[in-house]
């Protein structure tokens, strides 16, 4: 371990991880949108439930260096090749855990929404979205943790990707283990208070299922 | 409580065919007919698959009819936009369906938010509501998981009734509890009916329970078919089909004398004597009748005992401690059901009839329970 180099390069540790973060989210805000849109098709019209699981499947098993290999000649060493295969992988997470967050809801709730003169606009938004929300804040998590591992790989598009990925590949390149694990370590340690920042954030959102014990 | 006009409900040929043809489809409704009119409880009673809770369902349009109309104070429910018909319609459901993510009170003003009330007068509401229910207004900040079966069967009613809705739809509404809160509830919301004078459509599968809570009852059979409709007296006095007659059991006698209080019957008079009266007089008084008791009383004519006629004294007052037994006590209130239990269990012949202030008005006899029995005319 060379702790003089670690020294020297916090400034650059710094801003990588703030790029690292800034990739990562955008890979799983992106994902969200695109998979919320299909899980809100998939639980309305049930049929394609099962296509789009199975797409997202699909998707999921491309290695990701072919992934981004298979993309360069399509969209260069842009933003949009280093993005798309982070999106790709989060939609079957994202399917899965909103589709069972929106199954999650008890039929009887939503009878008595309808009953109670709900329209269907209204009712997603103040019953069905918010019961599911603790299926949905878990997808968020896998989909987070498994993006902020995978946001190194992107480095492979040159040095304006990579994020922490960027030492990783350079630690590599000189046979110099200290600069791999000035990438890795920062890039678990990201995962782990992304994953518990969310923990919280689920609990906050979800009051109700903290206070179950009567009085 | 503001009284809203109660709306009259009538079923105009109402069908629900599943699937085409087949008629015995579990939940499919056939040419049913009937009214109820306003402020009163009709309670739609039968086997499972006959149809009863699609029949509350189409009521407000969560079914659709195949044919038929609905008509709630005239006017066509189909006729009318379907959420704001939904709104003026309170509906309870067995498993209550309480919105677990909301407190009690955000489940209670569900329909004034809906409807677009202010803050303070839906908070007013709420309070009023849940007094109402037999809960605390404290209780509106609790979840429905920290509530027990009945408290949450409260909030649904609480719920139905938030914006006076003139007609309120139950299926099963105290289904899910255990048997001693289910007849708690059940009293409980009679006592509030009295007062809020509803229309109410009631589904149940419990025959006692449909006897209880109908002001009219509508017993269907498999198939959708209406078997009969009419008040709980009519239905087990003349039952109107051989179904009918084993649906309500071939204890339907005694539970028609559920149905009547000790205050129907005029009691027969009992001979009594007040505590301190003259032994002698008393003697001489029965002599020629010769009961061989006497029903011994205090000076407010409430009951002490029975007296044998031959333990009476020649001369002297007539003491309590003469008294050897005592028979039930019946209030007038006391159904004529549990007088019978009462006179059974004791193995006596014949109950005290006492008014509200304890006093002695006369005797029922088994007998005279037993002529009630029978069927009218």
């Amino acid at each position: 371990m060379d702790l003089a180099w670690i020294v020297n390069h916090l400034d650059e540790l710094g801003l990588r991880t703030l790029q690292h973060f800034g990739l990562a989210a955008l890979g799983v805000a992106a994902g969200f949108v695109i998979a919320f849109g299909l899980s809100l098709v998939a639980v309305r019209i049930r049929p394609t439930y099962g296509p789009i699981v199975a797409v997202s499947g699909i998707l999921y098993t491309i290695p990701s260096l072919a992934m981004f290999a298979a993309l360069v000649p399509i969209t260069g060493l842009s933003l949009l090749t280093a993005e798309v295969p982070l999106v790709l992988y989060t939609l079957l997470i994202f399917v899965r855990n909103i589709v069972a967050g929106f199954d999650s809801v008890p039929p009887d709730v939503l009878e008595a929404a309808d009953a109670m003169g709900y329209p269907g606009g209204t009712r997603l938004a103040r019953i069905e979205i918010p019961l599911a929300l603790p299926l949905i804040v878990a997808g968020l998590r896998l989909a987070s943790v498994s993006t902020i591992g995978l946001v190194t790989i992107s480095g492979i598009l040159g040095d304006r990707f990579g994020g922490l990925g960027f030492f990783i590949f350079e630690g590599y390149r000189h046979v110099f283990p200290t600069e791999i694990f000035a990438g890795a370590v920062p890039s678990v340690i990201l995962a782990l208070v992304v994953d518990r920042v969310l923990v919280g954030l689920g609990g906050r959102l979800a009051p109700w299922r903290r206070e179950r014990a009567p009085r | 409580m503001p009284a809203t006009a109660a709306a009259t409900v009538a079923f105009d040929h109402v069908s629900k065919r599943y699937s085409g043809t087949a008629a015995s489809h579990a939940g499919a409704v056939e040419d049913l007919s009937f009214e109820v009119p306003a402020g009163r409880i009709c309670v739609l009673v039968g086997p499972s698959g006959c149809g009863k809770t699609t029949s509350l369902k189409m009521v407000n349009r969560l079914i659709e009819p195949t044919s038929g109309r609905i008509l709630i104070d005239g006017e066509d429910a189909a006729d009318r936009d379907v959420i704001e018909l939904r709104r003026s319609i309170g509906y309870v459901i067995q498993q209550v369906g309480l919105f677990p993510h909301q407190t009690v009170g955000q489940n209670v003003e569900t329909v004034p938010r809906l409807l677009g009330w202010d803050e303070s007068r839906r908070a007013a509401r709420v309070d009023e509501l849940l007094t109402l229910v037999g809960l605390e207004p404290a209780d509106r900040d609790r979840y429905p998981a920290q509530l027990s079966g009945g408290e949450r069967q409260r909030v649904g009613v609480a719920r139905a009734l938030a914006a006076d809705p003139p007609l309120m739809l139950m299926d099963e509404p105290f289904g899910a509890v255990d048997p001693i809160v289910r007849e708690r509830l059940q009293n409980e919301f009679l006592r509030l009916q009295a007062n809020l004078a509803k229309t109410i459509l009631f589904v149940t599968h419990d025959i006692d329970e449909a006897i209880k809570m109908g002001d009219l009852v509508a017993v269907m059979q498999v198939g959708g078919h209406l078997a009969q409709f009419g008040t709980p007296e009519e239905i087990l006095a003349n039952p109107a089909s051989e179904f009918v007659a084993r649906f309500v059991g071939a204890d339907r006698g005694l539970k028609r004398l559920a149905l009547t209080r000790v205050d129907a019957l005029e009691p027969e008079p009992a001979i009594t004597a007040t505590a301190g009266e003259d032994a002698g007089a008393v003697r001489r008084s029965v002599a020629s009748s010769g009961p061989d008791y006497v029903l011994l009383i205090d000076d407010d004519r409430r009951p002490i005992g029975w007296v044998r006629t031959r333990d009476l004294p020649e001369s002297g007052p007539v003491t309590p401690d003469l008294a050897v037994e005592t028979s039930p006590i019946l209030d007038r209130m006391t159904t004529l059901k549990d007088a019978l239990a009462m006179l059974l269990e004791a193995g006596v012949q014949a109950g005290v009839v006492v008014d509200a202030a304890g006093a002695v008005d006369g005797l029922l006899t088994v007998d005279a329970i037993a002529a009630r029995l029978r069927p009218a005319g």
